[in-house]
């Protein structure tokens, strides 16, 4: 038996022992390509408006390059580099069965259709591998999550239009009903937990006494009212319930099916797969099982006698297919269980001989998504049938990808930022119950929010909705403020990193004051709603003062371009305490006359604010 | 290191910067081989870290930040290598038997592939944390600096690395995916 003290000097020896390998040849490729390379200049453009990637904002576009040539500017590329659009060319065979497919490559996400064609830049960044640390798409098909390059995840819809950003958790999973993410925080400690609005909104504590999470993902229960997590104490696991709630953690009975190997739980939450090891058997066995552990059967063999079990087990959307791998005379292959008949077919032989490639499953059921080598020795993305027949390459030089479980666009339930109703009345549902006469009652990541909205919107409730985290509002040109933002309870755009950056610190006035390149241009108390709040008019120094940023629609693809058109504009944020969390407002100002116009009696966009309630 | 030749180099001084990637290159391959353990992978890190280097400095806003800084672009790139490859093709590179044994008792060509396995089984961010601290010998709160993470995640991911490199060791060739699905 090895100790700690001989791993430890066997793995320092080792290390040290590698022969020394001189860089001198590469170190001159890398000074000859400086002699080519420019620097990147120190100041970036540091914003962007947070508008959806649609048709529709084409017309704004128009309407502020229109203003900027109406004024004499010139509108100029920023020195950022603006996204490719589309990723490489895919191998692919005819077609596959519905879903949209999100990879990535080469540490870019991209979106294309099911069978990897049409490939659309999502951003930088990695997906995280489904069969050991979470989810990569929201289990009714709307958003799927990756992290970027700086270890941020970022949540996006459908259409790649990143609508959160949150602290980096490891196994970050989806709650069964789409609505939360669950992931260990960084130091392990915790299981946190977000809202599709990329609030925080639970940070659950290990039973006292336990240090820290160990070797295990936190998975939630099928009920989505916590989140299970395996927590090894002495060389023994035990199984333990951290409810969303708060309440206190509850350790689950050693035969509850959580508390089993490599549990699995179905989609729909009413069944369980789990290996157990009985100690008549040769090798560990695969057993179905209701979720409440009742009606277990084995199912399968994991394993031949002297094999060892890897079991990863997948359910297949539609609950009637396991999917995981088995180990067999050294080697291992990915096969697919039919539930219902104990039938087990080889998907992918001698899948691999070490370690276990990534495996997902389509939003039919019908084929599995996988990574692997192909002839060239680069691992790419294929698909096939359970049966091991009809294997075709999706994306070459892909190390990952996943299936959404289904079409977003058939996914039922409201679309954030909506208007719940317009009109209320005495008699309204307990949600609008808050909602003056002639307000309409907006939904903000599920937030109810009571605005009057002045004639200079009217009608453009919401006009985009889009992030799930805020609502914009669109005004025209000539009224000084031209688009209006109205930020979830504790979110806002970071416009130093040109994303959502959610939470808000601990004090957003101070956040924003320091943020790079960032100039405040006027500041005052207000009130809001009876709240004290701050006021600020910001802009950039460096680029004739003032900036605003236009995204144009490039081709058909839906992808936009940014242009900034330094010397028009300016931002304005409203920031206010709601119970324990802050509010931000913000309004962008255009033409040269905007804060004059803005500070002008009877100004909509105050006018605007002053008249939000939160029911 | 010297943060004069950091403000030079970020200034755009090419001599300035040719001496900090001197400096840096055969520290940089070194523990990038180690980490993606390729030596083409490693290669490839390191220049690419050493380009980033010199086209991100005028960003770099503390000088004194530079070595952290610099650290932070090399795991990148070597991140974004292990990316790329097999990553659980065995794509083994045993060391050849006649290669100088410069270190102890445990350096046969066996224990060696059994240490690579086990290394390889490692998680990115493990082997990171191996490699800085049993490597270049920094302590946990340099490694937590370099790392951008806080002290306690080093010492989880450590502790992680640690013990599975001895479940593995102990299991002789057994795969150490044994521990994961108990």
């Amino acid at each position: 038996m090895t100790t700690d003290r001989d791993t430890t000097r066997r793995v320092r020896s080792w290390l040290q022992t590698d022969q020394h390998e001189s860089a001198d040849r590469l170190l001159q490729a890398v000074l000859d390509a400086v002699d080519t390379t420019p620097q990147r200049r120190a100041t970036k453009w540091p914003w962007r408006f947070p508008m959806t990637i649609t048709a529709s904002r084409f017309g704004l576009a128009s309407a502020l390059v229109a203003v900027a040539a109406l004024i004499g500017l010139t509108v100029v590329a920023p020195n950022v580099p603006l996204p490719a659009l589309g990723g490489p060319p895919a191998t692919t065979a005819p077609t596959e069965s519905g879903g949209i497919l999100v990879y990535e490559l080469g540490g870019v996400i991209y979106l294309a259709d099911a069978d990897g064609s049409d490939p659309t830049r999502v951003g930088d960044g990695y997906l995280q591998q489904t069969w050991m640390t979470g989810s990569v798409w929201s289990p009714d098909g709307r958003h799927f999550i990756y992290r970027d390059g700086d270890g941020t995840t970022q949540m996006s819809d459908a259409e790649g239009r990143v609508v959160a950003s949150f602290a980096s958790t490891f196994a970050t999973s989806w709650s069964p009903d789409s609505t939360l993410l669950q992931g260990w925080t960084s130091d392990e400690t915790r299981i946190a937990v977000y809202g599709i609005d990329g609030v925080l909104q639970a940070s659950l504590a290990l039973p006292e006494g336990y240090g820290r999470l160990y070797e295990t993902e936190g998975v939630w229960a099928p009920d989505g009212r916590s989140v299970l997590v395996h927590i090894r104490q002495s060389d023994r696991g035990e199984a333990w319930e951290l409810p969303i709630d708060g309440s206190a953690p509850r350790r689950l009975a050693d035969d509850h099916p959580f508390a089993r190997r490599s549990r699995a739980f179905s989609r729909d939450g009413r069944r369980v797969a789990y290996v157990v090891q009985p100690p008549e058997a040769p090798a560990p066995e695969l057993v179905v099982a209701n979720a409440d552990g009742s009606d277990a059967r084995t199912v399968a063999r994991l394993a031949g006698p002297n094999d060892v079990a890897a079991a990863f087990l997948e359910w297949s959307p539609d609950g009637e297919r396991l999917a995981y791998f088995m180990s067999r005379g050294g080697q291992i292959d990915l096969v697919v269980l039919e539930v219902a008949t104990g039938t087990i077919s080889t998907a992918v032989p001698e899948f691999s001989r070490e370690g276990y490639p990534p495996f997902s499953w389509s939003s039919a059921s019908d084929r599995l998504l996988f990574a692997a080598p192909g002839d060239g020795g680069d691992t790419s993305l294929w698909s096939v049938n359970v049966d091991g027949t009809g294997r075709r390459l999706l994306v070459e030089g892909s190390t990952w990808g996943a299936m959404s479980p289904a079409s977003s666009t058939d996914a039922s339930g409201d679309p954030p930022g909506e208007v719940v109703d317009a009109t209320p009345s005495p008699t309204s549902t307990p949600s609008a119950a808050g909602v003056r006469p002639g307000a309409s009652l907006i939904r903000i990541a599920g937030h109810d929010v009571s605005v009057v909205l002045p004639a200079a919107v009217a009608g453009q409730v919401p006009t985009d909705g889009d992030a799930g985290n805020h609502i914009s509002l669109r005004n025209d040109v000539g009224s000084g403020w031209m688009v209006w933002y109205l930020y979830a309870p504790g979110g806002i755009v970071d416009p130093s990193r040109d994303t959502f950056m959610l939470p808000l610190p601990d004090d957003p006035v101070a956040w924003l004051r320091q943020l790079p390149g960032l100039t405040v241009l006027a500041e005052r108390d207000i009130e809001v709603g009876g709240q004290p709040a701050r006021l600020l008019d910001v802009s950039l120094p460096g680029e004739s003062g003032a900036f605003v940023f236009v995204d144009v629609p490039t081709g058909d693809s839906g992808a936009t371009r940014s242009f900034g058109v330094p010397g028009v504009g300016q931002s304005r944020y409203v920031i206010w305490r709601l119970g324990e969390t802050w509010m931000v407002a913000q309004g962008h100002a255009v033409g040269i006359g905007a804060l004059k116009t803005a500070d002008a009696p009877g100004d909509p966009f105050m006018q605007f604010i002053a008249d939000l309630r939160f029911p | 290191m010297d943060t004069e030749l950091v403000v030079r180099a970020k200034r755009g001084d090419k001599e300035a910067y040719a001496r900090l990637a001197t400096d840096l290159a055969d520290r940089f391959l070194a523990v990038s081989r180690r980490i993606v353990r390729d030596v083409d992978l490693a290669e490839d890190a390191t220049q690419q870290a050493l380009l980033s280097i010199w086209c991100d400095l005028p960003q770099l806003r503390d000088p004194a930040r530079f070595e952290a800084w610099s650290y932070r672009l090399l795991l990148r790139a070597c991140y974004a290598e292990c990316r790329k490859q097999r990553r659980w093709s065995p794509n083994l590179r045993i060391l050849p038997a006649d290669e100088p044994a410069t270190a102890a008792e445990f350096t046969s060509v066996v224990d060696r592939d059994l240490l690579e396995m086990a290394f390889r089984r490692l998680s990115f961010d493990h082997r990171a944390v191996v490699v800085l601290h049993h490597y270049l010998d920094l302590p946990l709160d340099r490694v937590a600096d370099l790392l951008g993470v806080p002290v306690g995640t080093v010492n989880s991911r450590l502790h992680h690395a640690m013990r599975g490199m001895r479940a593995a060791l102990d299991a002789d060739a057994r795969p150490a995916v044994q521990e994961a699905i108990q």
